[in-house]
Parts: C-alpha cells; sequence; structure tokens
C-alpha cells in the first residue's frame, strides 16, 4: 500500500500540469454549484418568510427640487392627521434622520424617530426622540441645520442659528411602549422605545422648518393587512399629497413584501439559469475528466503491464489508478466547495437581492456525492481495459 | 521445475482466428539455460509469454514448480510473477517517470518490502553491475545497453527462481549484446535458470539446450 501510494505521487508529479488543469475545472464546476444551491435555498427561506409578513404599505417620496425645497417638508401634520382618518388610524408613521442612530448607552448615529401611537390610545401625537441625544451634545453638526442640541429635564432645545432656538416639550415613554422596539429601515439595529422619549407631534412642522428635510426619511407604513378599498384610500392618500406638495415631492406607495418578492422571483429566475449553468459545467468537467483519464491512462498501459509483470495483481494497479483520480477529484472538489462558501458569504449582493445568504451542508454534501459519482464513472471507463487485454497486449500496446 | 504439455494459443480478432501455438510440449529443469530458437512468427514469443504467465494459453497444461498454473487467479499468478519469475523485454519496457534505482526496486515494492530495503538492495544491483551513477538518472539520460542492464537488474531484484528473457539483445549494438549476455550466463551460473527467446544462432549458443519452435511446435530440441 506504502509503495502504490509513493508510487502514485511520483506519476503525478510527472503529469502535473494536466492534473492541475483538471483540479481547476473540478474547483470551477463545484464553486458554481455550491453557490448557486445556497442562492437557492436562502431565496427559498426569504420567500417562505415573507409570506408570514403582514402585507403593508409604504410610502415613497421623492424630491423633484434640491434647492426650492429646503424648509419644504414633504409630510405635514395636516397631511398626517388625513391620512389617519382614511385608513382608520392603521397608519404609522416613522421619520428618521438616516444614517443617524443613537443607541442604549452607545453613540452610533444619530436618528430621530418620530411616531404615530394613536394605535396605542394615547391622547395626542407626539415625537420620540433619543434620550441619549444628551450624549451629542457640543458635537455639533450631529444633525445637519442644527448647531446644537441640549436637553433638560423636560425639555429639548434645538438650536439652529445664532439667534435661533427651538424648544421641545417633552413627556416620559408611556408603558405600554417602553418594551416595543422598532426596527430601522435604513439601519441594521433595534432601537428600545424604553431608551427614548416623547416630543409633541404638533411640533413637528416647526421641527422639519428647522432641520434640513432633506435629511429626513418619511416612512408612513399602514399595517392593516387588508384595508377596504385599499386602492381609493391610497390613490386618494396620494392625490391629496401630490397636490399640496406637487412642486418639490412626488408620492408613490408600494409593497415592500411585494417588491421583494418580485426581486426574488426575477433572482430566482437568474439562479435557475446560474443553476443551469452550474450543472452544464459539471457535465462539461465530468465528461473532461473522462476524456483526459482515459488518454492520459491509455499512455500508461505499457507502465500498467509492466508493473503487472513485476508482480503487480490487477486489483493493485487499479488502486493506483482510482487512487489517482480520486485524490484529483477530490483536491478539486475541496477546492470548489471552499470557493463556493467564500462566495456565500462575500458576494450576498451579487443577483442576491438583498436575500440573507445561508450556507447549506447539503450542497456540501451532494458535491462530494457529485464527486465520488465523477470518480466512480471515470475509474470504470479508464480501468476496463487493464481487465480485458493481456499483460503482454497491455506492454506492447496492442488492441 | 517447468512442464508444458500441448499448450495452444490463437487469437481471435475481427471474425479471423490465428492459431500462434499448436500443441507445444516441452519441460525445463531447474538451473538451464534454455534457448527457445526459431524464425520471426513461428511462436517462441507467444510461448514465452505463456510461460512467463502474461498471457494465457487457450489450450493445454502448464505446470510450475509443481503447481498446474494454467488457469491461476489473477492474485497468485501476480505472486508467481513477482517472487518466483523475472522477466526482460526486447525493447526493455522501464516505466520512464521513474529513474534507475526506482525502476529496479518496482518488483520489491509490490513485494511489500520497505524503502530502505528497496533502496539497499537497488544500490547494491546497481554496484554489481557497474552501474552506480545511474541511481538517479532516468531513461532519457540513458543508452540502450544501460537500460537493458536496469532492466535485468529489475527482473532479478526479487531473486526469481527463473528469468524469462524475449530477445533481450534485439534493440542492442554487439558490443552490449555481449555484455547483457554476459550478465544472463552469470546469473545462470549462480543457479539461476534462464529461458531466453531468440532468432540468433549465435546468441543461441550460450544455452545448455536449444529448443526450436516452427510454425507454433517445438520442432526438436
Amino acid at each position: 500500500m506504502g509503495y502504490s501510494l509513493r508510487k502514485v505521487w511520483i506519476m503525478m508529479r510527472h503529469n502535473k500540469q494536466i492534473y492541475l488543469l483538471l483540479i481547476l475545472e473540478l474547483a470551477v464546476g463545484m464553486c458554481m454549484y455550491v453557490y448557486s444551491c445556497n442562492l437557492s435555498v436562502s431565496i427559498q427561506k426569504e420567500e417562505e418568510s415573507l409570506k408570514k409578513e403582514e402585507s403593508g404599505f409604504l410610502l415613497r417620496i421623492d424630491t423633484k427640487s434640491e434647492q426650492e425645497r429646503i424648509g419644504q417638508a414633504p409630510l405635514s401634520f395636516d397631511d398626517y392627521e388625513f391620512i389617519q382618518s382614511l385608513t382608520g388610524h392603521s397608519a404609522e408613521l416613522l421619520i428618521n434622520f438616516p444614517d443617524i442612530l443613537i443607541r442604549n448607552g452607545e453613540i452610533i448615529d444619530y436618528n430621530l424617530l418620530l411616531l404615530d401611537y394613536g394605535n396605542y390610545g394615547l391622547k395626542d401625537s407626539f415625537i420620540y426622540m433619543g434620550e441619549h441625544i444628551s450624549s451629542v451634545l457640543g458635537t455639533g453638526d450631529v444633525m445637519p441645520g442644527i448647531e446644537q442640541l441640549s436637553i433638560k429635564k423636560d425639555q429639548i432645545i434645538l438650536q439652529t442659528g445664532e439667534d435661533k432656538s427651538v424648544a421641545f416639550e417633552t413627556q416620559p415613554m408611556p408603558i405600554a411602549l417602553q418594551n416595543d422596539t422598532l426596527r430601522f429601515i435604513s439601519v441594521d439595529s433595534n432601537v428600545s422605545l424604553s431608551d427614548c422619549m416623547l416630543l409633541s407631534l404638533a411640533a413637528m412642522d416647526t421641527l422639519q422648518a428647522a432641520i434640513q428635510p432633506e435629511t429626513m426619511n418619511y416612512e408612513l407604513r399602514i399595517h392593516k393587512k387588508e384595508i377596504s378599498e385599499k386602492g381609493r384610500i391610497l390613490e386618494e392618500i396620494t392625490q391629496r399629497l401630490n397636490k399640496e406638495h406637487w412642486e418639490f415631492y412626488s408620492y408613490e406607495f408600494y409593497s415592500p413584501a411585494d417588491e421583494l418578492r418580485n426581486n426574488t422571483f426575477k433572482t430566482k429566475r437568474d439562479i435557475s439559469s446560474i443553476q443551469k449553468v452550474g450543472i452544464l459545467l459539471l457535465c462539461t468537467v465530468f465528461l473532461a475528466a473522462v476524456s483526459i483519464f482515459g488518454i492520459l491512462l491509455e499512455r500508461r498501459e505499457s507502465e500498467m503491464g509492466i508493473c503487472q509483470a513485476c508482480g503487480a495483481g490487477v486489483r493493485v494497479i487499479a488502486m493506483e489508478i482510482f487512487g489517482e483520480i480520486l485524490i484529483v477529484c477530490l483536491t478539486g472538489t475541496v477546492i470548489g466547495c471552499g470557493a463556493g462558501i467564500f462566495l456565500t458569504y462575500n458576494l450576498t449582493s451579487f443577483l442576491a437581492g438583498g436575500v440573507e445568504m445561508t450556507m447549506q451542508l447539503s450542497a456540501l454534501l451532494r458535491s462530494l456525492l457529485i464527486c465520488l459519482f465523477i470518480v466512480t464513472v471515470v475509474f470504470i471507463v479508464t480501468i476496463k481495459k487493464i481487465y480485458t487485454k493481456s499483460i503482454i497486449a497491455l506492454i506492447r500496446k496492442q488492441p | 521445475m517447468i512442464t508444458c504439455k500441448g499448450l495452444e494459443k490463437t487469437y481471435y480478432g475481427k471474425g479471423i482466428e490465428t492459431k500462434v501455438l499448436d500443441g507445444a510440449d516441452l519441460s525445463i529443469d531447474r538451473g538451464e539455460f534454455v534457448c527457445i530458437f526459431g524464425v520471426s512468427g513461428s511462436g517462441k514469443s507467444t510461448l514465452l509469454n505463456i510461460l512467463g504467465l502474461l498471457d494465457a494459453p487457450t489450450g493445454g497444461t502448464y505446470f510450475f514448480e509443481g503447481t498446474d498454473v494454467t488457469h491461476l487467479n489473477n492474485r497468485e499468478a501476480a505472486r508467481i510473477r513477482n517472487q518466483e519469475m523475472g522477466f526482460v523485454f526486447q525493447s526493455y519496457h522501464l516505466i520512464q517517470e521513474l529513474n534507475a534505482l526506482e525502476n529496479i526496486a518496482v518488483p520489491m515494492g509490490y513485494a511489500g518490502k520497505s524503502k530502505k530495503e528497496r533502496n539497499s538492495t537497488a544500490r547494491r544491483l546497481l554496484q554489481e553491475f557497474g552501474m552506480s551513477e545511474l541511481e538517479k538518472k532516468y531513461l532519457s539520460q540513458m543508452s540502450g545497453g544501460e537500460q537493458q542492464r536496469i532492466a535485468i537488474a529489475r527482473a532479478i531484484a526479487n531473486r526469481p527462481k527463473v528469468l524469462f528473457a524475449d530477445e533481450p539483445t534485439g534493440n542492442l549494438d554487439n558490443k552490449n549484446a555481449l555484455m547483457v549476455m554476459d550478465m544472463l550466463k552469470r546469473l545462470n551460473e549462480q543457479g539461476m535458470t534462464v529461458v531466453m527467446v531468440t532468432h540468433d544462432t549465435a546468441l543461441a549458443e550460450y544455452g545448455s539446450r536449444i529448443i526450436r519452435v516452427r510454425d507454433g511446435g517445438i520442432l526438436d530440441e
């Protein structure tokens, strides 16, 4: 056995260029296959989770003109009240400063959050603002248009200019909401509402005037799965908003779940193509492996006959050949699977449409099975000669 | 040592039957130097291949050391080829991916000998044949005579009882041919049975016995 292994190693060293090419071919095929399997399963899981999600609507607000709209808020308090009346208070308003978030005890970014809590049975509408705003005092420029922010016991004061300041009354967070969390659309982290405090929503217009609106990210979420006369209500809201703010903004409602579903459908179609390409590539690799090994071993027929003449049994020769094929195919498979895993975790945006990729062990196991299948077939195809030809015919390369 | 009765060999291909051996009888005793002599196409190489278990007869019986090896299973035949027989070919048939030392070590590797033992035996044989400098060389770096001597060293590496040589000097010049014949003679004098095929009458004289083969049959001895 030891001698056979050493001999296999010597033979592979002498044919290393061809074997390296085969290994590379196998690696590419396996990499494509593993990646496409992971992508396909990840998308399936995403689709399943989408089905469980509440079907809601978001309002997309696009700016038309940069210059003129400074100071022009895309959504006024009156607009908001109108929307609530139409949707039976199923709307939740969130206004975020994108990319700015404050989290418990740690400033990551700064985020101003305004929430409609009419659904929670509160009397009035309020603005929530992160409790740790005080941490940013004196840092300046944390919010565009605000020079300084100071928090006193019941007040938040925004200094928006040398002589200009705006003060907001604050209230403690209702107990019912203290354990709630909100997920920001623009960031990955959750903010606990218990870390927030209230400001009067009635001051929203003033706040908007004080803060450059382009920094705000409005999100109007209508939570009810099926509101009655959905199409008409959404149309009416859109018309009102477009009428009030037509000079500066345009509005459109969309369903994030449907959009993601459409993206994943499109991505699935692409994935299906990739999988087909991956399988075709594997088939090509398989045929290449059979052909190349066949040619290699045909050249070495004489060597196989000589070894038998020296006392090696047919089984020993067959094991040596099997070993060569196995080493090449396993090496290619391992490298390919490794590359597939690497792509899975590092190429999530490519074709994934924002889907979170997960590694599937079954893809690796299937790759291994495909590898063993290739090894077996290549071995059977290439080895039959040594079983059918006599030793002297092998040595002389006779038919 | 070797006894054959009614050996036959027929090749079948593309609907054509070619009878190469037709009822060959022969016996060879231990320690003999037998030359199988015949013209090209007489069946002498086929006879030798059968004796060396490199080919199977289509008829007749073959006894080696009292054992019927006519229809031996592959594993047992391989053991006999490894331990009891050595084979030298006209075209040397060394393995080009291996150097001289590794080529000589091939039979010993398949006999399960350790690397240390293989290498020391191979080096000893190289020294005996005056070819120590060829240890790390590959086939492309050796002459025909040197390759044939390496092939002989390989054939006797496991100290076989019998050495089969199929026209061992066929591809060599006179000087190397004589060198090779001297080696075979020396091995026979040391007790090894040598069975050699040749079409050269001068080389046939090296043997203690000549068996003439014609048209697939043993003509006379």
